[in-house]
């Protein structure tokens, strides 16, 4: 096929919309019409279709197989003898049915027929497996081999043991790699983060707190292994109890003989590194393993056993670590466990998950007087200025009106009522008087991100202006503006929101307003006024450790075993 | 019944049971959706076998039932035509020859569906078994591990591009020379 690559790609995400059942009209549309200029697409339809429906159909098969394998009626595991037809039946000899009705959906022998059918398709390739593989291994179920599209990994079946329950900031090793927060997590997947925070539960109980650049992999029920990067571990109080009672089994000196890859036992949750094995015996702890392998580990409360592992096997006595104190395994060193004292180490692992606070955020004209500067919004562009040096902006009344048809004593508001506590109404003009309408003006807060993840930032805000807002920037980025009236009425609320864009420090919001309609004669001037409400939050900073933190650089050793 | 009609029933029977995957595969394709397409085989079936004295001993039954089937499928497009993707007639029409092909060679695409399978990891495995489990949908296998429809959906797509491109390529391997 000599299609163009980016055309077969589209095409592949079209054929995938219509089968999942999400395609437009459009698409379906547009597919059609991709058809008639390239031929050889109706054959990619044709072979994308008979791919599903293969594993539509062999799912069916397998479904069925299982179901075959639980009834009674197929308990004999004999093969069926070579040669026997895949369906034997006699329509004649059917109740008197007319032969219509019994192929028919739901007459005897369509029933019949295709039972016999999932039974007969079920023997033969039992009686294939059969002479396939008749005395080496037991049988596997014969499920399995029924469904051959779905050929199952040497490794047992997925075993879900927990999920993610929480992410800040993540960036991955491998962005096609990527998880969301709430994904369940089996046996063998691993976490791989470039920066960020991920945290796992276990369905145990236990929570792991990883901070990237970490590798990661879901170990067990009950542990993982931490290949690079820093780990913190804290085991729930139903999790202590097990371990506690667990605790005698453990004692027993590791089998130095096996060359099985070492494993705590089943009960107790533990963090495997290259270098240690670190136990849990109810607590909150801490493992950082360096790129070159050298592990350390923190007990923040608890005990915990580390010891040393050489060759996949435990080397030495493990230790027992209590509170506050670490333990440092060094690669290819024939010392045992260092039990070092570093008060540092504690602060270098996040214990929680950081979360949201609340941005400062100033919303126009908010606990001001009528008439009084608004420090934190200023007015500082025009277009019909290019000189122009930013300037303040002041609170104003909303103006008044009537119509012709109004009584003396009544005068109409134009715009939505200041709420001084809230948000007011602001212009460039202290007096709130008219200016050229032919010009933009454009409007400026800031606010300070110190302290947050800028990419954890988010924005929501809502304007009302007069006459109409044309375009709102984060730093320069351009934010989508939502449809509004190009004037009145100056009472609707429009929202807006920023989920990107922010950056460290200082962060410069502007709005550009324009003032009175297109069609109004340039020369016009009007009242140029802005109300603005912001709300915000970020995932404040935790503390990370330096560079010339690392492990490969050991901390002053107090004790030696 | 006439003599003889016991031996032709059994051939009959033989030949509707002998070609099931591949008409399946066809009326899937024409319908975009298991549950019609099981459902159109039925109703084949039962044409087949209602009108079996139609058919010619030697003469190609595949090419006979599929004809029955194209015809099945128009039907169940116009009584669920809300429910599928709206085809022109004339598409259809010429997907159906392409089809007729492409299930014809069902079993090479199978055994090179199973190998490409091979190169899933086990989570893109996962996705897809999930997927194809009956009465299964994208927001389905969502829920069942705990990610938002959006990236199951783009993960169920790039699964299927890359078995789509896999075997692609091996059948143009095993097409030259």
């Amino acid at each position: 096929m000599t299609l163009p690559d980016d055309i077969r790609r589209e095409v592949g995400q079209l054929l995938w919309a219509i089968h999942d059942g999400v395609a437009t009209e459009q698409q379906i549309q547009h597919l059609e019409q991709l058809g008639r200029e390239h031929p050889e697409i109706r054959q990619i339809y044709a072979q994308f279709t008979v791919m599903c429906g293969l594993m539509h159909w062999e799912e069916g098969q397998h479904a069925a197989n299982q179901s075959d394998q639980t009834s009674p009626a197929n308990t004999s595991n004999s093969p069926p003898p070579p040669g026997l037809p895949l369906i034997v039946i006699d329509p004649t000899k059917h109740n008197g049915m007319q032969p219509a009705a019994w192929l028919a959906p739901g007459g005897t022998l369509f029933s019949y027929a295709a039972s016999a059918l999932i039974v007969a398709l079920g023997l033969l390739l039992g009686w294939n497996y059969y002479f396939s593989a008749p005395q080496q291994a037991p049988a596997p179920p014969l499920a399995q081999h029924a469904k051959p599209g779905k050929k199952l990994p040497p490794e047992t079946p997925l075993t879900f043991v927990g999920r993610i329950t929480g992410m800040i900031d993540c960036r991955w090793t491998n962005p096609r790699n990527q998880a969301i927060e709430g994904a369940s997590l089996s046996v063998g997947e691993k976490i791989e983060l470039a920066a960020g925070l991920l945290e796992v539960t276990y369905h145990s109980g236990a929570k792991v707190i990883l901070e990237g650049p970490c590798s990661y992999s879901i170990d067990s029920r009950q542990g993982g292994y931490l290949a690079v990067g820093k780990v913190t571990a804290n085991v729930s109080k139903t999790m202590e109890g097990v371990g506690g009672e667990a605790r005698k089994e453990t004692s027993s000196t590791p089998d130095r003989d096996s060359a099985a890859p070492v494993a705590p036992p089943a009960p107790l949750f533990a963090i495997r590194t290259p270098t240690a094995l670190v136990t849990d015996l109810g607590t909150e702890f801490a493992v950082e393993v360096d790129p070159s392998g050298n592990s350390q580990t923190h007990v923040f409360r608890g005990t915990v056993e580390v010891v040393r592992i050489l060759g996949n096997r435990p080397a030495g006595s493990p230790v027992s670590l209590r509170d506050n104190q670490s333990a440092r395994v060094e690669v290819g060193s024939t010392r045992p466990v260092v039990v070092v004292r570093d008060e540092s180490f504690k602060n270098r692992f996040p214990r929680a998950l950081p979360r949201r606070a609340r941005l400062v955020l100033f919303n126009t004209g908010v606990n001001l007087n009528d008439g009084d500067q608004d420090p934190h919004w200023q007015l500082v562009a025009r277009s019909d200025e290019p000189r122009f040096e930013p300037r303040p902006t002041y609170v104003i009344q909303p103006s008044m009106f009537t119509l012709p048809s109004d009584p003396a004593n009544i005068r109409r508001i134009a715009h939505l009522a200041n709420e001084r506590k809230r948000s007011q109404w602001i212009s460039p003009d202290v007096n709130g008087g008219d200016l050229p309408g032919s010009a933009v003006y454009t409007f400026r807060t800031s606010f300070d991100l110190s302290g947050f993840l800028p990419r954890t930032a988010v924005l929501h805000g809502r304007f009302l202006a007069d006459n109409h807002v044309k375009a709102i920037r984060l730093n320069g980025h351009e934010l989508t503006v939502p449809d509004h009236p190009h004037n009145a009425p100056f009472s609707t609320w429009h929202s807006f929101l920023a989920t990107s864009g922010f950056v460290e420090g200082n962060n410069l919001l502007e709005v550009e307003v324009t003032n009175l309609e297109l069609a109004d004669p340039p020369d016009a001037k009007s009242k140029i006024m802005l109300r603005i409400e912001l709300e915000g939050s970020a995932v404040r900073q935790w503390q990370s450790p330096k560079p010339n933190e690392s492990t490969s650089n050991p901390p002053k050793t107090s004790e030696g075993r | 019944m006439p003599p003889g009609c016991d031996e032709l029933d059994e051939q009959i029977v033989q030949l509707i049971s002998g070609c099931q995957r591949r008409l399946f595969l066809y009326l899937f394709g024409l319908l975009t959706s298991s549950d019609l397409a099981e459902e159109a085989l039925q109703e084949t079936n039962a044409v087949l076998w209602r009108k079996r004295a139609e058919f010619q001993p030697g003469s190609n039954f595949f090419a006979w039932a599929c004809s029955v089937a194209y015809f099945e499928a128009c039907k169940a497009r116009q009584q669920r035509r809300r429910k599928l993707p709206s085809f022109s007639d004339l598409f259809l029409e010429e997907a159906s020859i392409e089809l007729r092909a492409a299930v014809e060679n069902a079993d090479s695409l199978q055994t090179t569906l199973h190998d490409c399978m091979d190169s899933l990891s086990v989570r893109e495995r996962e996705l897809v078994d999930r997927r194809y489990e009956h009465g299964a949908t994208t927001k389905s296998v969502a829920v069942s591990v705990g990610r938002s429809v959006d990236a199951v959906y783009k993960s169920l797509n790039r699964i299927h591009q890359k078995l789509f491109d896999c075997i692609t390529a091996r059948m143009r391997e095993d097409r030259k020379p």
